[in-house]
């Protein structure tokens, strides 16, 4: 297959409807095992922190899904990019389909870091530089959200979403070293790619099938609610009719 | 020439420029009287304040920026004529400057004095305040052409764009406070600096992609 037909069948939304599919599922398989498995070994079998006692395995809730609501900002700005470059109209139900994934996730961080603080700040809301950037980004994400509830043209909604994920994404680092510039009193960064990191395996081997089974999750999430709001738009053409008219309407959705 | 017309239109309707700076002054007033305990303490709320405020009131007369040029078609002419897009948008950007955020940095020694700011800081004060308020003005731009077509800016433009803003503010509020406490700016000012900078790469595209969008040509 050419690199032009690989291209161009990413414009159709039929094609991505049909080949997501089992992509989903494996992603939705691979995240129930990842995520039960680093749950149970997380909160049962990983050794105590010696400061924080148990107080400490929220970060397996609290760090994944603090990674993964900046991941999926980025992931927003790109597919913009992409939609506003070569008019992919998938991009925009990639938007769609991100967008509630990642203000619950950017939530579910803000809420767990305020339950770890309690016990080991002394307080369930300290301004500290991360905490910061977080709440910035649930703002970043609620713009969007609330600009696309106000446009009723659908093309009009997927470009202006377009420009305002980019120009946030960009936006994103300048944010995060400006609150880290201004102030900070939380503890280094736990975790990072290059370095190794200062906790012990058993402690951290939890945390990175925490982290893939979060991805996983996304990825099965997203792609799901990309093919539903598919259907949704597509609703008028052949095809979608099709399957809404056939028996077994839920094989082709789940 | 259309420089100048914008400058005719601010003259004629001198509102653009008194309703937010009365906006500034109410701001200040009620800041004034529920801070009033913290406010002695070296002034170093004040720079925090300020910016809060030159933020706020700048927010005031972005909605409006676009709106009147859109209603009556002018906007879409300008935009279809002879002069290149580009320069439109840094010109609109240039005025609403002039009439926001020059005039914030010409009264910001007067609230600064209110607010207890110690005198050896006004100079430090305008310098941050000019060079961070085209920043301001850059990014309301690309929420000003992203909302003029919905017909109701006001409460989604901040939505918008508050959470982008958040640096310049950061790095302004926070140089200020460097200053009182230990005299120097602490790279506040390079970094409001390079933020401006790269909200002059960026804005001026992105809201011209917006109005294009929003005149649907």
């Amino acid at each position: 297959m050419s690199a032009k037909t690989w291209f161009h069948q990413w414009g159709s939304p039929r094609w991505f409807f049909e080949k997501a599919k089992p992509v989903s599922t494996v992603l939705g398989l691979l995240s129930l095992v990842f995520l039960s498995l680093g749950i149970i070994w997380g909160l049962a079998f990983a050794p105590e922190d010696y400061q924080q006692g148990n107080s400490f395995r929220i970060m397996y809730v609290h760090v994944p899904s603090a990674l993964l609501c900046q991941s999926l900002y980025l992931f927003m700005g790109i597919a913009g990019f992409i939609g506003l470059v070569w008019r992919m109209k998938l991009t925009d139900v990639a938007i769609s389909a991100a967008i509630p994934l990642g203000m619950m996730l950017t939530a579910v961080a803000l809420i767990t870091g305020s339950l770890w603080g309690r016990p080991t700040w002394g307080t369930w809301w300290e301004w500290d530089g991360r905490t910061v950037s977080t709440l910035v980004l649930f703002f970043l994400y609620f713009g969007i959200y609330a600009l696309r509830q106000a446009i009723k043209d659908s093309s009009t909604k997927a470009n202006a979403t377009a420009i305002i994920a980019m120009v946030g994404t960009l936006n994103i680092p300048i944010i995060k070293y400006s609150v880290d510039w201004w102030h900070t009193l939380h503890q280094p960064a736990t975790f990072t790619i290059t370095e190794k990191p200062a906790m012990p395996s058993e402690m951290w081997l939890p945390f990175l099938v925490m982290v893939i089974g979060f991805y996983c999750f996304a990825g099965h999430n997203v792609i799901s609610r990309m093919r539903i709001e598919i259907l949704r738009r597509e609703s008028g053409s052949a095809w979608v009719r099709s399957i809404a008219m056939s028996g077994e309407k839920a094989r082709y959705v789940f | 020439m259309l420089v100048r017309r914008e400058f005719i239109a601010i003259a004629r309707n001198p509102s653009l420029v008194i309703n937010p700076l009365m906006f500034l002054l109410m701001a200040v007033t009620i800041f004034a009287i529920t801070l009033k305990p913290i406010l002695g303490d070296m002034g170093r709320a004040a720079g925090g304040l300020i910016w809060v405020l030159v933020l706020l009131s700048s927010l005031t007369s972005l909605d409006s920026l676009f709106r009147k040029d859109y209603d009556n078609g002018t906007l879409e002419q300008l935009l279809l004529g002879e002069v290149n897009p580009f320069f439109l948008v840094l010109m609109k950007c240039f005025t609403h400057w002039c009439s926001s955020g020059l005039v914030m940095v010409i009264v910001a020694p007067v609230i600064a004095m209110s607010l207890g700011l110690s005198q050896d800081l006004y100079g430090s004060l305008v310098l941050c305040l000019l060079v961070g308020t085209p920043a301001i003005s850059l990014i309301g731009l690309v929420g000003a052409a992203l909302t003029v077509a919905l017909g109701r800016g006001g409460a989604l433009l901040s939505l918008l764009i508050l959470p982008i803003m958040f640096p310049v503010v950061i790095f302004g509020g926070g140089s200020i406070d460097s200053l009182v406490m230990s005299g120097e700016f602490g790279g506040g000012l390079i970094w409001l600096f390079a933020t401006s900078m790269l909200a002059l790469g960026v804005a001026p595209i992105a809201t011209l992609f917006a109005l294009r969008l929003s005149i649907e040509i």
